[in-house]
């Protein structure tokens, strides 16, 4: 893929809350070398500061895997921005240990 | 069997899935949309997923329970789009040899699902919608 004058695109998956406020499911998003998952969550809340609150609590999968904040984004790589999932709970008891 | 599905749950094609001639035990879990929450007057849901990556990680739960117990065969269905009061919006059907293990798979299994697979919901409410797990509600 060609990363002409120091940027590139990825694809951007929206889902919720991204999805609503942004008004797309998807988009080609131009970033520069060295983003991160993180780097772009940043400047959609720049456009989009209504999405400021989901800031610290957004998960990050790239290519269907997660990753961490400061993963660093190739060309062509497909990023999908994950708010807090439904959770909800019935009671305090947790059967669930850690499978990440 | 795990998927996302758009269409209503079969509860009678997961038993199916799950039994077999040694499974002395099968516990069904079904997720119902509840007419209220939290004080609100619910009128209906709205479940949106990230498809594959909903069904890869409803697959490693489900394989880490079968590790876990052996024995153990589950099934889980997650439905997406509208859903109205009543209607069923997740089903967890674990078979084991004996009820204890059934239950304890089942659990886990849910209770992973809801907490980690990208999936999420919205309340539909008499004055009002929020997606659940939005930091604005807490």
């Amino acid at each position: 893929m060609n990363i002409a004058g120091g940027s590139f695109e990825i694809k951007l998956l929206l889902f919720a809350q991204f999805r609503e406020v942004i008004g797309q499911k998807e988009l080609l998003y131009k970033v520069t070398i060295g983003s991160t998952p993180a780097s772009v969550l940043r400047s959609l809340i720049e456009e989009y500061p209504d999405l400021a609150r989901l800031e610290s609590v957004t998960k990050f999968i790239v290519n269907e895997e997660f990753v961490p904040g400061d993963y660093k984004l190739s060309p062509g790589d497909t990023l999908a921005l994950i708010p807090p999932v439904a959770g909800g709970r019935d009671d305090s008891s947790d059967s669930r240990s850690h499978i990440h | 069997m795990i998927a996302v599905t758009q269409d209503p749950i079969s509860i009678d094609e997961l038993i199916s899935s799950v039994s077999h001639p040694g499974a002395g035990a099968i516990v069904i879990f079904l997720g119902v949309v509840r007419d209220n929450n939290e004080g609100r007057k619910v009128r209906y849901l709205e479940y949106e997923s990230y498809e594959p990556a909903a069904k890869a990680s409803m697959q490693k739960i489900c394989g880490f329970a079968t590790d876990k117990w052996p024995g153990v065969r589950i099934s889980a269905v997650h439905r997406v789009g509208k859903l109205n009061i009543g209607d069923i919006s997740v089903a967890v059907v674990a078979s084991a040899p004996h009820r204890q293990e059934a239950f304890a798979a089942a659990r886990f299994v849910i209770d992973s699902i809801k907490e980690e697979s990208p999936i999420w919901k919205k309340e539909i409410f008499e004055g009002g919608e929020v997606w659940i797990g939005d930091p604005s509600l807490s």
